[in-house]
């Protein structure tokens, strides 16, 4: 079970000096150092590369004369591998032909990345959302509500998720289909990212709420309860701006778990199914061709690396920006 | 292509197909059992698979283990002749004096046991072992998977819910009528079979395991299948799921009782559980020399494997028994209009779906029957389907188009189904990487007709267990038949008719009743010859109507290491002679 | 200390029932039904209910839970109706008709397994982890520390169904390092040390590589944080060498946190390393339990694996927070 999500939860929380004293706004601070890193803007404009990419896929792939749904079956041999050196590449086809069903690479990946991506955005600004009210809820007011959540929080950590979303997921693509919300790929996308709220969650919120914790404890929290100021005013202005940086770090951070785990998924046979692709499926189905076909698994492996890379980086690059102490 | 060979081999409980008239296979560079044949060493196989289906005689229903056990394992009453070619097909005596003597217009079946046999604790083998051996079948709560012709066959009284009055040897219901069915000699050596109806064919069936002999206080229920009592030249020495099976030589078997096997390795080792891809490279590096790939290699890996010249003598590609097909619903809400099925059939790009599974050379040819040629004289052409002048293996989507135009006023609703994107027809697959593959070619294909299509997976362990189930869900559904012996009486019922496998739903539709009325006429005939030609009209019959939408006449491939002498064809189970099998020094 | 333990102990033991209850429901809830699963090809409605009843399914949910716990500790009879009862002693995880053993039993050979594959994979992916960790934030901002990082986050980035495949293709086989007819074999680390090596190296390197990018970060990032702490800069002014600050006081708080997600990755892992366990033919946790939900549909098999995955996580998270209220008395009252 490698790679779980929770590698992203369990990076230690940016730490904010709410009181610094300084001509510059602290945003300003954080850009000019994000600025001054050297990897950062790299791995931002890599990351957002491949982002917009996949966004705009259906433009990209049209404007290349492709379809990630057409077969060039025309292309591949008697036993249905691609005609010509590495995979069949060509300036039709720059990442080759898919081996067997013979649609273009070039087209499954943006698709694939498209639904990746997806997957791996909603289910992180969902966690974040959730985690966010649930973990200010619980350390800023403490008491039953806080003990409740964590009670249910140990209770869903304690759940093995991974082997639970391979159990359950057939089933509960079934009960979708039935209810007429969503059918085929989108009903099991909507189960694979309800699962993965579910259990992602609960690591973010403990994220915040050791946050909101200490934060409660600050001086100008204290100041602005001693005004007078309402609970939600206190909330809404002058903790949630602490917080951001850690919902932003963490966004970065579980971007490339969530693709990686999508991947595991898919290899598994559990989430989205073909026609359409996704990075899991394309890999899970190139590894079987690495003798014969070497740049059909080599393309997409290469490509879910920079982007798993540049999306880490740019978390690090982030939180460095972030971090006033490490000088 | 409507199922993964390798998964049909594996999830359909089909066993082989006998008698080849007409000797298809193209078995390149076996040597056949020569004279440097040589005892000794340590036979290895290994697999993908991390339990057989069943080891318990009983249970055992896979042509593979039949042919694997039924040499080293279990003896029965007969055996197929572990001979090349169509000797291979014949029966010979086993544990018994005589392949059967049958009597009453082979309504009673009559065995006496050859003397000297011993179980592997070395006590002599007896009637009442043979008879407790067979009634074993009839205790359907504890085993599921074995054949049920016992229970159709034998002169027992049928209950109202069309099940047997006698329930197993661990119930104590109908035990009377089953003791009056099948007896024992004084001497307890002769054991009498008393059938319902002629049953020509019963010899076939005493080679099967499931009708060999238990001995009762050994039966430790349901852990016998875990360590077997063996009758032949080995014995299980240790079976470990997902790790290995053991067979060490049984020194309680006698070769003087036993003139046809031939015992060369010392023992034989069943890997299990490895990995697909570290097999495959096994196989292609020759890594475990004196050991064979009981699965056979992933197409891609099978293309290159069978393109190298130095692993000539390590190979063969030849035709199976099986028949892989795609059924249709034909049932009312589904596809209960022929010219949608037909529209289906000409639709489909069988073209790529084969070069995706190795192409005509090493996945198999398109069918016309559901009846394959190596089955002998129950085969003939039919006329239509792939014959027709319609039909393109690239597939003919213009034909489908017009064929769905006329379905649209001739059947409204099945047009309506097929191409509504609200509606669409559903294909329940097993989840596998190479349907997942063939999926896109195959909607990729019906949509080019006009079909809306959509491939729900379910997943493929339980895939074949639910086919009873998904049969009334889904409008398509994937699967492979092989016959059991070398008569279609063992095909077209179970397939078409009332049989055990009928995944068609034809049974409401108006052609059903004449043909299954043909078919009862078929299974009382007692001249084979004109049998065999009601088959072909049976088969020409079903075929008109697309009960099944499509068939192909598969073909296997095996792969064995530099140090494996005597890889010789067993034609009824498509696998090696394993008798013939050694080490080479 | 003593107060603090015992109610964790109990809270521990409320949230494992909760959670094997709650799995009986969500099992229950699954539409595969086990007693038509094992149903022969001519199955009537009678025969259904019979293999209902002989695999127990045939009483309630809560009753099926009530009676998996009472054969956790007193053992019981399965198979009623069926040709002999079969006896599993205490403690009782469920009997599988598919394998035809007690759970108890399968789980016990595939655990020491999953267990050599676990502690194994731990030792490497924190030695690697923390050694290149230090590095990084030794060597801040100049190559060595972008070297660490990149290859620990490519190891990372690729999932083990590839690089578990190309160690074994490329590595394993290529250089005849392990036979394949012993690869996954379970060797007994006590009597046969190499033969043990020989085969946990690999696939715990295999698991090594996709864990260690945590850790590398973790420490990295931690002890550049405290290394601007109060204490280490007094330190520093006293004159100590940075090898010295490092090791007797950077590393030492740095390192504390990680205890808690080593802890829980080690847990974590011991429920079965699903993806390697299947390259390299272990037959672990993993590999029982993902065969058990894909492939056969082994009831009793899917409740027990999960229910033992889960029991490690809740223990080790129990192990985890005894030790820092050890460490820290403030957390006690909490």
């Amino acid at each position: 079970m490698p790679k779980s999500v929770k590698d992203a939860a369990l990076i230690e929380p940016a730490k904010i000096e709410g009181e610094e004293v300084t001509l510059r706004t602290p945003k300003q601070i954080a850009l000019a150092r994000f600025k001054r890193n050297k990897v950062g803007p790299y791995s931002l404009y890599v990351s957002l590369f491949f982002i917009l990419a996949a966004f705009f896929a259906p433009v990209i792939t049209h404007l290349w004369g492709l379809s990630s749904t057409d077969i060039y079956t025309d292309g591949l041999d008697e036993f249905a591998l691609p005609t010509g050196g590495f995979g069949g590449i060509s300036w039709q086809h720059p990442f080759g032909l898919e081996p067997g069903a013979g649609r273009d690479v070039f087209s499954m990946l943006l698709y694939g990345s498209r639904i990746s991506f997806t997957v791996a955005l909603v289910t992180s600004v969902a966690s974040i959302g959730i985690g966010m009210i649930v973990g200010i809820a619980g350390g800023f007011f403490r008491g039953r509500i806080d003990a409740l959540i964590g009670r249910y929080s140990d209770f869903l950590f304690a759940f093995p998720s991974f082997f639970m979303i391979i159990a359950l997921s057939y089933p509960m693509v079934d009960r979708v289909e039935k209810t007429g919300i969503a059918r085929g790929n989108n009903a099991r996308l909507l189960v694979l990212i309800i699962f993965f709220v579910f259990f992602g969650w609960p690591g973010f919120a403990r994220l915040i709420r050791a946050q909101s914790m200490s934060l409660r404890e600050r001086d100008f929290i204290m100041a602005a309860q001693a005004q007078g100021a309402s609970n939600w005013r206190i909330i809404t202005k002058e903790m949630l701006p602490n917080l951001w940086p850690t919902a932003i770090v963490f966004l970065s951070l579980s971007l490339p778990g969530y693709l990686s785990a999508e991947a595991v998924f898919s290899f598994l046979g559990v989430g989205i199914q073909p026609p359409a692709s996704t990075f899991g499926l394309v890999l899970s189905d190139a590894v079987k061709y690495w003798k014969v076909d070497p740049s059909y698994l080599f393309i997409p492996s290469a490509m879910l690396i920079i982007i798993v890379l540049a999306l880490n980086l740019l978390g690090d690059a982030v939180r460095d920006a972030l971090d006033t102490k490490s000088e | 292509m409507s199922v993964n060979k390798l998964t049909s081999r594996r999830w359909v409980s089909i066993t082989a197909a006998t008698a080849l008239a007409v000797s298809v296979a193209m078995v390149s560079g076996a040597s056949p059992a020569s004279a440097a044949a040589a005892k000794g060493g340590t036979l290895y196989f290994y697999t993908n698979s991390e339990q057989f289906p069943a080891l318990d005689p009983t249970n055992m229903y896979t042509g593979r283990d039949i042919g694997l056990f039924g040499t080293y394992l279990f003896r029965t009453l007969t055996s197929y002749k572990m001979e090349a070619g169509s000797a291979g097909t014949e029966l010979t005596a086993d544990l018994a004096t005589n392949t059967g003597v049958p009597s009453n217009k082979a309504k009673t079946w009559k065995y006496t046991l050859r003397p000297g046999v011993t179980w592997e604790d070395g006590s002599a083998i007896t009637c009442a072992d043979l008879k407790y051996g067979f009634s074993r079948a009839f205790a359907l709560d504890v085993f599921n998977a074995g054949p049920t012709y016992a229970i159709s066959w034998l002169d027992i009284p049928t209950l109202a819910d069309g099940s047997s009055a006698y329930k197993g040897p661990y119930k104590k219901t109908g035990k009377a009528a089953y003791d009056k069915a099948v007896t024992c000699s004084k001497d307890n050596r002769t054991i009498t079979y008393n059938l319902k109806r002629s049953v020509p064919d019963f010899n076939y069936f005493a080679s099967y395991p499931t009708t060999g002999p238990i001995k009762a206080s050994a039966d430790t229920g349901d852990k016998y299948d875990l360590h077997p009592m063996a009758t032949g030249p080995y014995k299980i020495k240790k079976y470990a799921i997902n790790d290995e099976l053991t067979l060490v030589r049984n020194d309680k078997w006698k070769k003087s009782s036993d003139p046809m096997r031939k015992a060369y390795p010392d023992d034989i080792v069943i890997k299990l559980g490895m990995n697909e891809d570290v097999r495959d490279e096994v196989d292609m590096t020759d890594q475990i020399p004196n050991g064979i790939n009981m699965d056979g290699l992933q197409p891609l890996n099978n293309i290159a494997y069978f393109n190298d010249p130095t692993k000539a003598k390590q190979r063969w590609n030849i035709v199976d028994p099986f028949v892989t097909y795609l059924t249709a619903n034909n049932s009312a809400g589904h596809l209960d209009c022929l010219l949608v099925r037909k529209a289906v059939f000409f639709a489909y790009d069988n073209q790529s779906l084969i070069d995706l599974s190795g192409g005509l050379k090493y996945y198999g040819v398109m069918g016309d029957n559901i009846v394959k040629p190596n089955l002998g004289m129950d085969y003939a052409p039919t006329k239509g389907n792939i014959h027709d002048p319609n039909f393109k293996i690239g597939g003919n989507p213009e034909y489908a188009k017009t064929l769905l135009e006329q379905a649209k006023t001739a059947c409204p609703d099945a047009y309506d189904r097929a191409t509504n994107p609200a509606k669409g027809l559903k294909y329940y697959r097993a989840d596998t990487a190479t349907n997942k593959k063939s999926a896109v070619l195959v909607e990729a294909a019906l949509k080019k007709a006009g079909f809306v299509i959509e491939t729900v997976y379910k997943p493929a362990g339980t895939y074949n267990a639910n086919l009873v189930e998904y049969k009334s869900q889904t409008d398509f559904l994937a699967s492979g038949w092989a016959a059991d012996w070398a008569n279609a009486s063992t095909v077209i019922p179970e397939m078409w008719g009332n049989g055990c496998c009928n995944y068609t739903k034809n049974e409401k539709t108006p052609e059903y009743a004449p043909f299954i009325a043909k078919v009862n006429k078929a299974l009382s005939e007692l001249d084979r010859k004109k049998q065999a030609t009601m088959w072909h009209e049976l088969s020409q019959y079903g075929m008109d109507q697309y009960w099944y939408i499509r068939t192909v006449f598969g073909k296997d491939q095996a792969t064995w290491g530099s140090k494996i002498g005597g890889m010789t064809e067993w034609k009824p189970f498509s696998q090696a002679i394993y008798n013939d099998l050694y080490i080479k020094q | 200390m003593l107060k603090y333990i015992s109610r964790r102990l109990l809270y521990t033991v409320i949230l494992l029932l909760l959670v094997s209850l709650s799995i009986f429901y969500i099992f229950d809830l699954i539409p595969v039904d086990p007693a038509r699963l094992v149903c022969s090809k001519s199955c009537t409605t009678a025969l259904v209910e019979a293999n209902r009843h002989r695999l127990g399914l045939d009483v309630s949910v809560l009753e099926q839970w009530w009676r998996f716990i009472q054969g956790l500790f007193q053992g019981r009879t399965y198979g009623e109706g069926g040709i002999k009862d079969i006896y599993c002693g205490a403690p009782s995880f469920g009997y599988s008709f598919n394998r035809h053993a007690c759970v108890s039993t399968i789980m016990a050979e595939a655990f020491p397994i999953t267990l050599s594959l676990t502690i194994g994979a731990f030792i490497m992916w924190l030695s690697i982890g923390i050694s290149l960790g230090i590095l990084a934030a030794r060597k801040k901002g100049k190559f060595a520390d972008r070297a660490s990082t990149a290859f620990v986050l490519i190891g990372t980035s690729l999932p083990t169904f590839i690089t578990g495949i190309m160690v074994v293709l490329f590595i394993v086989l290529k250089f005849h390092l392990v036979n394949p007819l012993e690869l996954g074999d379970w060797q007994n680390p006590f009597t046969n040390p190499l033969g043990w090596l020989r085969t946990f190296f690999f696939p715990c390197a295999t698991l090594a590589i996709a864990y260690a990018a945590t850790y590398t970060r973790f420490t990295r990032s931690n002890i550049l944080e405290i290394s601007t702490e109060d204490y280490i800069r007094t330190a520093r002014a006293k004159g100590l060498s940075e090898k010295v600050i490092l090791r007797k006081h950077t590393l030492r708080a740095a390192l504390a946190p990680i205890v808690t997600i080593a802890g829980l990755d080690f847990a974590g892992l011991l429920g079965g390393a699903i993806i390697t366990e299947g390259i390299f033919g272990l037959s672990g946790l993993g590999k029982l339990s993902i065969k058990a939900v894909t492939q056969t549909y082994d009831l009793p098999i899917i409740v027990a694996t999960t229910l033992v995955g889960s029991a490690f996580v809740v223990i080790m998270n129990l192990i985890v927070d005894v030790a820092y209220a050890y460490i820290d008395p403030r957390v006690r009252t909490t």
